[in-house]
């Protein structure tokens, strides 16, 4: 007898994997320290979810409040002061993120990859034409990039160098970055792309 | 005997693993925990198969290239005995497939970011799944040490700049001391001063 179960690309039934792989997970970064440019990197896939989506600060805070994530998540203040932990934002602070901080955004980020990925896919894809290609990617850098402008130090020779990058090479791997992060394998490479070992 | 199949789908792969469950290990008639067949159907590419060994050898290659690519650091990926490769190719990825019969010649796989994402996707799906008591030997994802980072990252190439910037400011400043500064005149008053403190006490 040949029983076949066909599995849906989006099925969420991994719970009982979940807990015990965070177990796992816990002991793997025991003696590792958040690295350095990890707030920029958040804060950079943050914007990027914010340029797919439209009003997608509202989205974050209430998928947040679905997945049952920590306080910081409960306004768009305390949201906007872990961002603001970038070095390369206009109004730094001068603070730095703790791993429960980084856990909760790797969390929300690869939730939102995932609901945002075949848009992401769409962006990434090359067998569809060039022309709406192009278009697709015109939208996209010049949405990313007018919020780079609002948010960003100008003054910052990297920013600069974004903004005048007409490959859109570093949005290229922002994006791809984004669809390696989807469900939980994506989540654990996103969070273990954040740490260093000490 | 049961055989169970499953698949897993995205956009444009297909991965499909046949087997059955291991009744002495302890498994359910729904879990897998002996693989006998996966088949891997990428769009535009010849269906792919083989065995458990060969299943491992991909996964392990090709989730340590996309940890690597996640951390910034564009890298070939080798497998043991080179079974599978994979590395950039241009702004794509290169899967390079050996066949372990002799006389077949290896394959060519090149994937674009999103066929490189939907696989990645099918092979998270898969190890994640607990419908499987299958220990693929997939490496953990650890982080990795800063100077490993440092050594391989294709952004620190880029900090090149900065000892340029270095070289230029040693090589200017050490033309600089070369120029001659006319402080003889200085000198001079100076010398005309202390006589005249001298003469004053005389």
């Amino acid at each position: 007898m040949k029983t076949s179960y066909l599995v849906a690309s989006n099925r969420i039934d991994l719970d009982n994997v979940t807990i015990s792989n965070n177990k796992t997970l816990q002991s793997t970064y025991v003696n590792c320290v958040i690295a350095n440019d990890a707030p920029k990197k958040l804060d950079f896939l943050i914007l990027v979810i914010e340029t797919l989506q439209i009003n997608a600060t509202d989205t974050l805070l209430l998928k947040a409040k679905n997945i049952g994530l920590s306080d910081d998540f409960s306004s768009r203040v305390k949201f906007w002061k872990m961002r603001i932990s970038n070095p390369l934002r206009t109004s730094y602070a001068f603070t730095s993120l703790t791993s429960d901080q980084v856990d909760s955004l790797v969390k929300l980020i690869s939730s939102m990859a995932e609901s945002l990925y075949p848009l992401i896919r769409q962006l990434l894809s090359s067998k569809e034409s060039s022309t709406l290609n192009q278009e697709r990617w015109f939208l996209f850098s010049s949405r990313l990039k007018s919020l780079i402008r609002e948010r960003m130090n100008l003054q910052r020779s990297y920013i600069t160098s974004l903004l005048n990058d007409d490959t859109n090479e570093i949005f290229r791997e922002l994006l791809v970055t984004l669809s390696l992060s989807c469900g939980p394998g994506g989540s654990n490479r996103l969070k273990a792309s954040l740490y260093r070992q000490s | 005997m049961i055989n169970l199949s499953y698949r897993f789908e995205q956009n444009s792969c297909s991965l499909q693993l046949a087997g059955m469950p291991d009744v002495s290990n302890g498994d359910s008639i729904d879990t897998i925990g002996i693989l006998s067949s996966w088949t891997l159907k990428i769009i535009g590419f010849p269906l792919l198969e083989g065995e458990k060994e060969h299943l491992d050898n991909l996964m392990q290659v090709v989730l340590q290239y996309s940890r690597l690519y996640i951390s910034g650091i564009r890298k070939k990926v080798v497998s043991s005995k080179n079974v599978v490769a994979i590395f950039p190719f241009g702004k794509k990825h290169k899967l390079l497939l050996n066949s372990t019969r002799d006389g077949v010649k290896p394959l060519e796989i090149i994937l674009d970011d999103s066929e490189f994402s939907d696989l990645i996707r099918c092979f998270d799906l898969l190890r994640y799944d607990s419908r499987f008591n299958i220990n693929w030997e997939k490496d953990k994802d650890i982080p990795f040490t800063k100077r490993y980072i440092n050594q391989n990252s294709s952004k620190s190439k880029r900090n090149i700049n900065i000892i340029y910037a270095f070289i230029v400011f040693i090589a200017t400043g050490s033309l600089l001391l070369l120029v001659p500064i006319k402080n003889n005149n200085e000198l001079k008053m100076n010398n005309n001063k202390s006589t005249d403190i001298s003469e004053i006490n005389k």
